[in-house]
């Protein structure tokens, strides 16, 4: 049996002009808790879209393999595809008036496609939506998204996606609309899901305190690939790429001076092409050297832990 | 005369279901002076964005009106209507709904210079646009893409950047940075600021990141079920009162 629910290696994609995902290669264990964390853009959603075969249409995976629950992912189609992927992957996307349909209630959109039966697929929506701090169930199951505020949606848009009871739910930026109150409601529900049902979790999220307190294994993606990997201790607590420690330490602040600036990680990724060997963080890097330009390798540095730079700044 | 504000607004949404209607907004008043960066706080659901958007003329109002420079706004023709439409600007949650899918990111920022600065030349707006477009922390080389070829960082950068473009008086700004990392949400919010000093533009700012909102404005409103419940001050939690504002401040 496989221990890995979901195990991407060496994805490449790109499209006509340029390469958007180089090498990327991850894991889910079966059970565990894996992390994506980067900045906009640098390719985490791509790679989900790699995975449930909804990359653009000029997009197109070049190399690597992507295998889940046993399966080739990447070369399911038709009705396997529905039944080996879609129904066995819990999806929340990034943005939530794309996912959802926008003439059809959310009592529909939660319950169609449910084994349940109407009325038990009822029940299990409504007991979703209170666990996830909506107060009123009954009045948002009667509506229609556009009639629900931002972080409602985002809320019915998780609840569509635990309906399934699938073994892998992939959760992307899940809580970027919601306060702090109702995001401790969501962890609560992520852990309890993880922890009692056995659900296996990949999660993009820019919150890293979300992050820190959900996962158990951290992918650090910088341009189109993977710049440090390990568990979570280990990227966080001993973060070895300098933007980790970057990324890190903006997480960090949280009392804010109004007389100066928030801080930044100054500059921004070059445009010299992700396929480039060299380190792409090099323009905006504290540590950056000569050795930068060079082809760079994923270092082992013990444990799960690797890193893609040259400095040796533990 | 405040700048803009809105007097007991009220919206009443039809829906269906036993109630038939719901009341989204309850009798709320709120003002915004030139020159001021006013926060609202409020749960999920509270009202924000449907006060926003009847703030910044999107939808009307079910009653009360909205003043602008104290002219009620659902009177405004033509040139005046214009010039609100103009002075006030809005950044949206969901950046990619506000752009034309088939536009260049390009198009995205030019086709506002062309309805509102007509006197510009070409040359100056292609200028002005790869200008802001680097101000915003993005690469020019991204204006050929179009808007389901970025991440929604970026997409959300490139609004900002349109709206910025327009010089506006007022700008409306609805968790706008929160679908971001932190680094560019610092990039966004330092811009902002730098344009706010510059131009001493008025923004309304709707966050539930109440530690940005304590950063970035003067004062506060707190919203609950349709209604202003609390005011508070630059410092937020030393002048809040009521137990659900501390809730929603001390949630971190
Ligand atoms: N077109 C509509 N029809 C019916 N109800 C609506 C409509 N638009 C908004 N509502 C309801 O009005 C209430 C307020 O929504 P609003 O979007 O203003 O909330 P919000 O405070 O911005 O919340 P969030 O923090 O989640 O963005 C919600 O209960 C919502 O369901
Ligand atoms: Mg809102």
């Amino acid at each position: 049996m496989d221990s890995r629910i979901l195990d991407i290696q060496g994805l490449c994609a790109r499209d006509s002009v340029e390469e958007l995902l180089v090498d990327v290669s991850l894991h889910v264990d079966a059970g565990g808790r894996t992390a994506i964390v980067g900045e906009s853009g640098c390719g985490k959603t791509m790679t989900l879209r790699a995975l449930l075969h909804t990359l653009p249409p000029d997009v197109e995976v070049s190399a690597g393999r992507i295998r889940f629950m046993g399966e080739d992912a990447l070369a399911l189609k038709g009705e396997a595809l529905r039944k080996d992927l879609y129904m066995r992957i819990g999806h929340v996307g990034q943005n939530t008036s794309e996912n959802l349909h926008p003439l059809l209630k959310v009592s529909r959109q939660l319950t169609d496609f449910s084994p349940l039966g109407r009325k038990e697929a009822l029940e299990k929506a409504t007991a979703l939506l209170e666990s996830l701090s909506i107060k009123d169930p009954g009045r948002v199951l009667s509506s229609y998204p556009g009639e629900l505020s931002g972080g409602m949606r985002q809320r019915v848009n998780m609840a569509v996606a635990l309906m399934k009871d699938a073994p892998l739910l992939i959760a992307d930026e899940p809580t970027s609309a919601l306060d702090a109150h109702v995001r401790r409601q969501v962890e609560e529900l992520y852990q309890g899901l993880c922890e009692r049902e056995g659900l296996s979790l990949l999660l993009i999220s820019h919150d890293l305190s979300f992050v820190r307190r959900i996962a158990d294994r951290v992918y650090v993606m910088y341009a189109g690939r993977v710049v440090e990997e390990g568990s979570l201790d280990e990227v966080f607590g001993e973060a070895a790429h300098p933007y980790t420690k970057a990324l890190a330490s903006l997480s960090g602040r949280r009392s804010l001076d109004r007389t100066r600036d928030l801080d930044e990680i100054g500059g921004s990724v070059p445009d010299k092409g992700r396929g480039d060997p060299s380190c792409a963080f090099s323009s905006r890097c504290p540590y950056a050297a000569r050795d930068c330009h060079n082809a760079l390798s994923y270092r082992h540095l013990g444990g799960s832990h690797y890193v893609r730079c040259c400095h040796e700044l533990a | 005369m405040s700048l803009l504000e809105a007097v007991r607004v009220g919206r009443v949404f039809p829906i269906d279901g036993p109630q038939k209607r719901f009341e989204a907004l309850k009798d709320v008043s709120i003002h915004l002076e030139a020159g001021e960066s006013v926060g609202v706080l409020g749960e999920s659901g509270s009202g924000k964005s449907t006060l926003a958007a009847i703030f910044g003329g999107l939808d009307r109002p079910t009653s009360g009106q909205v003043l602008y420079k104290g002219r009620d706004i659902a009177t405004l023709k033509g040139g005046d209507w214009k010039c609100f439409r103009q002075s006030v600007q809005y950044i949206f949650q969901d950046p990619k709904a506000a752009m034309n899918p088939y536009f260049t990111l390009r198009q995205v920022l030019m086709e506002p210079l062309k309805v509102n600065r007509k006197e510009l030349s070409k040359a100056q707006m292609v200028e002005l646009v790869e200008d802001m477009t680097a101000r915003v922390g993005l690469p020019t080389s991204i204006l050929s893409r179009h808007p389901d070829e970025v991440s929604g960082g970026q997409a959300q950068r490139i609004i900002t950047a349109r709206v910025l473009l327009l010089e506006p008086e007022v700008i409306i700004a609805d968790e706008c940075v929160s679908a971001l990392d932190l680094s560019i949400q610092a990039q966004i919010i330092n811009l902002l600021r730098r344009i706010r000093s510059a131009t001493g533009a008025s923004f309304l700012f709707i966050s539930h990141d109440a530690d940005l909102v304590r950063y970035f404005c003067d004062r506060s409103y707190v919203m609950l079920h349709g209604r202003i419940v609390e005011e508070l001050g630059q410092d937020l939690s030393a002048s809040a009162k009521s137990e659900y504002t501390r809730m929603l401040l001390g949630g971190l």
